[in-house]
């Protein structure tokens, strides 16, 4: 009983209020007015048509873009977007950028390495420069490097985009199973991955998002937004 | 003293007048010398009618049940039903309005039956004056009660029995108020009929369980749809709950529609109407409005 109520009286690990982005030169805004609260190990899908700003509000929250209008409060420790590249330094090899990502966080570097090679498997090109790499090898070099640091809260933007299918089975093992009580965002065009792992949605469609509790509900409008 | 008369029935639906009816129904058959046996409060629940007998009940499915008919149908106050049953059976609306309007229902069905239908606005004429109905029953209408209160939009609907058997023409309004909605879908608004249709399809609208006597029934189902509601396809559905006519439409434009079903109720039963939203929707308003029944004729049969 003291667990539940405790559970009840902590505050969201997320608070997002009445958020709006507008892209510099637009004439409309991409969404505004987004509310919402995710709590510590709450999994929150985000669903969305092309083009309607589910990138965009990872982003935001992972703080690679800032907010046009409301606040975003974070109450846990969050990943970057996991997947993102846009934060390496091309012209530094991948061991350059895991040192530089292993002081940003004041982690030892050696430990940082060893699990990030172990996933990533890119073995040697690691001393390459990255602006060398193929995009499936930045992509591995930023989802190892994401899994390396422990977070309370993951951003995920397209697990699909991430891989081949050997690649992306190990990385939702990394993510959903071994980090099973943490919390999860991920904005995904795969339903069948968003009902499996999300219990609620937040759908973005011309500027409006509307948050579901019922992540089957959410799969189910969403798909007949896609097929309209 | 009439010698050998075959059970008799008598049907008085629910009203704010119940006791004095039947306490006037009981004197006409005690003054007939006949005997009276209140059907409804009857302690010997295996009793079977007997010759000289005259029986009462609210429900005109009991004389079915001993292969009999009944003679006479009292509607007094028909829009004071619902009270009746409530207070007679311990429940509430909407039970009270749904089981009430299935006796009335019931009981016009029996004029086609042969039986004589004495309709509320009949006794508002008759006053309290008295009149014979057979050669046997003369009766004193006892004086109407007090007025009851009753919800405007019950009353409307019922007054499809103020006049008895219905007739082609006969019509009412079926109000939003007497509907029931999808529990989430209307939460946020104020207004009975007012609808936020996000979500997966499902039934918004249903109801409202007012029972029909037999005949053709006309809906004409009337909603609003705003931008982003009236891109999204919606079914009517218009009989009973097992058996109806159903149309979809697509109205593509906000605005104030109508849609218009016929449907055949072979014997009284309660009537539904039901508006689904037959995609997903991520957004969209839709008010309903109620709709107007009319009866169109009586229920046409086929050979099959």
């Amino acid at each position: 009983m003291a667990a539940v109520l405790e559970e009840i009286a902590a505050p969201p690990g997320l608070s997002v209020q009445n958020l709006g982005m507008t892209y510099h030169g637009a004439t409309k805004p991409l969404f505004t007015g987004l509310s919402f609260d995710l709590a510590r190990g709450g999994r929150l899908a985000i669903l969305g048509r092309n083009g309607q700003g589910k990138s965009t509000l990872i982003k935001m929250l992972g703080g690679v873009l800032p907010e046009t209008e409301g606040r975003i409060r974070w109450l846990m420790s969050s990943s970057w977007p996991i997947g993102f590249g846009g934060g390496f330094q091309g012209s530094l090899s991948g061991l350059d950028n895991i040192r530089f990502i292993s002081r940003v966080y004041g982690r030892p570097y050696e430990e940082i390495l060893e699990r990030v090679d172990d996933f990533a498997e890119l073995g040697s090109s690691l001393k390459l420069p990255v602006k060398h790499y193929s995009s499936g090898m930045r992509a591995r070099l930023a989802f190892g490097l994401s899994l390396a640091i422990e977070f309370d809260c993951y951003l995920i933007d397209e697990l699909v985009a991430v891989g081949d299918a050997r690649f992306q089975q190990k990385c939702q093992e990394e993510l959903f199973e071994r980090r099973a009580t943490r919390s999860f965002m991920m904005a995904s065009h795969d339903t069948h991955l968003i009902a499996r792992h999300c219990d609620r949605a937040l759908i973005i469609e011309s500027g409006k998002a509307k948050l579901f509790e019922d992540i089957d509900e959410a799969v189910e409008v969403y798909t007949w937004l896609r097929a309209a | 003293m009439v010698a050998g008369v075959p059970p008799q029935w008598i049907i008085l639906t629910p009203s704010a007048d119940d006791e004095a009816w039947r306490e006037a129904i009981a004197s006409a058959v005690s003054e007939a010398e006949l005997t009276f046996v209140d059907a409804d409060r009857l302690s010997d629940a295996g009793r079977e009618p007997a010759y000289n007998e005259v029986w009462l009940t609210e429900d005109a499915l009991l004389p079915r049940q001993f292969g009999q008919k009944p003679i006479v149908v009292f509607m007094p106050r028909p829009d004071t039903a619902p009270e009746a049953v409530a207070d007679a059976r311990g429940t509430y609306a909407p039970h009270s309005v749904w089981q009430a309007s299935l006796l009335l229902a019931r009981a016009v069905d029996q004029g086609a039956e042969g039986a004589l239908v004495v309709s509320g606005n009949q006794l508002n004429h008759i006053r309290e004056r008295r009149f014979s109905l057979t050669d046997w029953l003369s009766i004193q209408p006892p004086r109407a009660g007090d007025v009851v209160p009753v919800r405007p939009a019950v009353r409307t609907a019922l007054s499809l029995f103020a006049d008895g058997a219905p007739q082609p023409g006969l019509e009412a309004v079926w109000s939003e108020r007497i509907f029931q909605y999808d529990e989430r879908a209307a939460r946020d608004w104020d207004a009975a009929g007012q609808l936020d249709v996000t979500g997966r399809p499902r039934i918004l609208v249903y109801g409202p369980y007012l029972a029909l006597p037999a005949g053709v029934w006309r809906a004409k189902v009337r909603f609003a749809v705003d931008e982003q509601a009236c891109k999204r396809e919606f079914r009517i559905d218009w009989g009973t709950p097992a058996d109806f006519q159903s149309t979809s439409v697509s109205p593509n434009a906000p605005g104030v529609y109508e849609i218009e079903l016929e449907h055949v109720w072979p014997d009284s039963a309660m009537a539904e109407i039901r508006l689904w939203i037959m995609e997903g929707a991520f957004d969209g308003r839709l008010d309903f409005l109620g709709a107007t029944v009319a009866y169109v004729s009586e229920p046409q049969f086929t050979l099959a």
